[in-house]
């Protein structure tokens, strides 16, 4: 059975957090939240997570800054970033510091799924050109499902 | 009051205040001064006159030492010989000498003889009031001593009497002083006739004693006295009057002479007056013109323009419409000042709706994704009603979210970003984003030419906007006709539909901020379409009727000239 992706959501509305985690989790996907930079952080030092969805104005620090800070995992994690500031200077920075996507708020559910289903599939398509890496992953992913089991 | 008014009225009675201020200053000063100068005139003229007179006391004098410093003489009063009488005192002898009357008398006082010569040189006894003054006293023949002469004017009753009485010597002017010899010349019209010639003025007589009260004698009867022997006063416009006291030989006020002369001097000074104050008008007059046009064209005619000029900002739909007056004087600062504190205001108001539009933002995300899971989880199954209420929902929050966009994009200047593109192509991509009705057929007759260079995301909003009004007023179905076509450097689009069309006050207010016909609506749509179009320095313009349907065209020029910038 193909490994469910898991997909973080990163924001400080607290009702955004919940309806899209309750959407993401009926699509069939592990979500978990952060409502700040710093939680983002640590979660992502933590946890591996296919997808971040992140919103641009965070209380504690900029999403473009998150972006950067985020740690690099293999394969390389989707940066969805989400907006309600939609202005051209936000949406440059956004690309430059590495997001994949840019959506604005109140977004189109749909077209959201939509660019999560795409995007993982090119992350799954890259993820199988390079055996060396898989095996990396399997054997990461095994240390990491050892370390859940006990919850 | 209007400030060009009270200029005008303070000036004028600044101008008038000043004029009468110089027009008394001048009649107290200047021809205050030129009346004495006139007076001082008049006063040596009148003595000019006194000094012809007293000349011809010494020449009367001087002609009769002649006679009574004779030998011949010395004898005749003494023996009164008829010889002398024959030879010397001949009516043509004293009419060369200008002489009218001769009396001798000894020192007795007894006249010796005594003529009064006539103008036909007959000789007529002396006059009795004469008589009479020699017999009453001695005044008019006593002489002390051998350098005695007595001159003076006799007030005789007919005439005033000019005399000159010498002792009566022998040749080389020794006494005794045998008597008197008195001559005398007639202060008559022709005497001052004679005056008159010498000192080149009129002249004319009155008695002191006169009582008439109505003639310029009488003033200066009043005036004149030993002590102030002469006086001068303005007969008229025209002559100055100069009047001396006479006395008679008894030393008793006895006629008053009157010098008559042009008022040249005072007539100068007021033609003098006259030429300043008018000078003073002209000046003030240029003057007040010059400050009135100065005033005008820097200040009043700007300020009007300038008030104008922000009604004219204040009522435009684009707000990034500027005053954008240049210069360095103070009505262009304030210009600009005006204009700073407009960008400021506008500013925080952008502020405020993009806080205001991500404040809402959240929210709304809330709502549609809480919607979108009730829908995920109820599926297909889910009862008709709580479809209905779900739909309601979801068409509220994007009708909330356009409110939003439309208020941060109204309170944002339009950057555009230009690109080029056809009338045909533009219109293509924007029906391609709305749901045609079913029963409205959208006819497309534009062309691709020409080409224009605009931004074409906001260009397709405009068409966007417009298509989907047409269909709102066609809610029975119609025809929406979208042609195109070329004019004098503009692409012109034109949308004509078949709806319900609009009042004239409708019309009037279409591209209005917050003005609206729909129960739904901020009224931003046309107001969006009017400032996206003019940033691209076209026009839009709407011609309907009520129940004639409705045609927007849109005027583009195909090179855009950029107008109401954007400076951030």
């Amino acid at each position: 059975m193909k490994e469910r992706a898991r997909i973080l959501v990163v924001d400080d509305d607290e009702s955004v957090r919940r309806t899209f985690a309750a959407i993401l989790e009926e699509s069939g996907y592990i979500v978990d939240t952060a409502e700040s930079g710093r939680e983002a952080i640590e979660k992502s030092n933590k946890n591996f997570y296919n997808v971040a969805l992140v919103d641009i104005r965070l209380l504690d620090m900029e999403g473009t800054k998150l972006l950067a800070m985020m740690k690099e995992t293999t394969p390389r994690m989707v940066k969805i970033v989400i907006t309600g500031y939609p202005t051209l200077q936000n949406a440059v920075d956004a690309v430059n510091m590495g997001a994949d996507a840019y959506v604005l708020k109140p977004p189109n559910i749909n077209e959201l799924l939509n660019t999560i289903k795409e995007r993982l599939q090119k992350q799954e398509e890259e993820k199988s050109y390079s055996e060396e890496k898989v095996a990396e992953f399997i054997q990461r992913r095994v240390r990491e499902i050892e370390k859940e089991k006990p919850k | 009051m209007r400030a060009r008014r009270k200029i005008l009225i303070v000036m004028i009675l600044m101008g008038i205040t000043m004029t009468l201020v110089l027009y008394a200053g001048s009649q107290i000063i200047l021809l205050g001064g030129f009346a004495r100068l006139e007076e001082q005139h008049a006063q040596e003229n009148v003595e000019r006159t006194l000094s012809v007179l007293s000349n011809e006391f010494s020449e009367l004098s001087s002609k009769t030492a002649d006679y009574a410093e004779w030998n011949d003489t010395y004898n005749f009063i003494q023996d009164a010989n008829e010889e002398y009488i024959q030879t010397n005192l001949g009516a043509d002898t004293w009419a060369n000498l200008r002489i009218d009357l001769v009396v001798f008398i000894n020192s007795a006082g007894q006249i010796v003889f005594g003529a009064d010569y006539q103008p036909d040189l007959t000789a007529t006894p002396i006059p009795q009031s004469l008589l009479e003054l020699i017999s009453a006293n001695d005044t008019l023949w006593h002489h002390p001593n051998v350098d005695s002469v007595i001159t003076g004017i006799v007030p005789l009753e007919e005439e005033a009497l000019l005399i000159a009485s010498r002792p009566i010597l022998t040749n080389d002017h020794q006494g005794p002083v045998r008597g008197a010899l008195i001559t005398g010349r007639y202060l008559d019209s022709e005497e001052l006739e004679y005056f008159a010639q010498i000192v080149h003025l009129p002249l004319s007589l009155s008695s002191f004693s006169d009582s008439e009260t109505n003639s310029d004698f009488y003033a200066a009867r009043q005036s004149l006295s030993k002590e102030n022997p002469v006086f001068v006063q303005p007969l008229n416009a025209d002559t100055v009057a100069g009047y001396a006291l006479l006395t008679d030989v008894y030393e008793d006020p006895y006629l008053v002479l009157r010098v008559d002369m042009p008022r040249d001097i005072y007539k100068q000074g007021e033609a003098s007056i006259v030429y300043f104050l008018l000078s003073q008008v002209v000046i003030g007059i240029i003057f007040g013109v010059t400050v009135m046009l100065i005033l005008e064209k820097q200040v009043l005619s700007r300020m009007e323009r300038l008030a104008h000029d922000l009604k004219s900002v204040g009522k435009s739909e684009n707000v990034s419409e500027r005053l954008s007056w240049s210069g360095t004087d103070e009505l262009a600062l304030l210009a600009e000042a005006i204009d700073s504190m407009m960008e400021e205001r506008l500013n925080t108001i952008a502020q405020l709706a993009a806080m205001v539009g991500h404040d809402l933002r959240n929210p709304l995300t809330g709502i549609a994704s809480a919607t979108y899971y009730l829908r995920m989880k109820l599926g297909p199954e889910m009862s008709p009603k709580i479809k209905e209420m779900l739909d309601v929902i979801d068409n509220d929050v994007e009708y909330s979210n356009k409110i939003i966009n439309d208020l941060s994009e109204y309170s944002r200047p339009i950057t555009l970003e230009l690109m080029e593109s056809s009338p045909k192509s533009m219109v293509k991509e924007a029906l391609a984003l709305v749901n045609i009705p079913a029963n409205v057929q959208v006819v497309d007759f534009t062309e691709d030419k020409p080409k224009i260079k605009v931004d074409a995301d906001k260009m397709k909003r405009v068409f966007v906007n417009i298509i989907k009004n047409s269909f709102d007023a066609m809610p029975e179905g119609g025809k929406l006709i979208i042609e195109s076509r070329e004019t004098k450097g503009n692409a012109e689009i034109a949308f004509t539909d078949t709806g319900v069309g609009m009042t004239k006050e409708t019309v009037e207010r279409i591209f209005t901020p917050l003005f609206t016909t729909k129960a739904r609506g901020m009224g931003f749509g046309t107001a969006i379409c009017k400032r996206i179009i003019e940033a691209h320095g076209g026009k839009i313009s709407v011609e309907s009727a009520v129940g004639k349907g409705a045609t927007f065209i849109l005027s583009i020029p195909v090179k855009p000239m950029l107008k109401g910038g954007d400076k951030r």
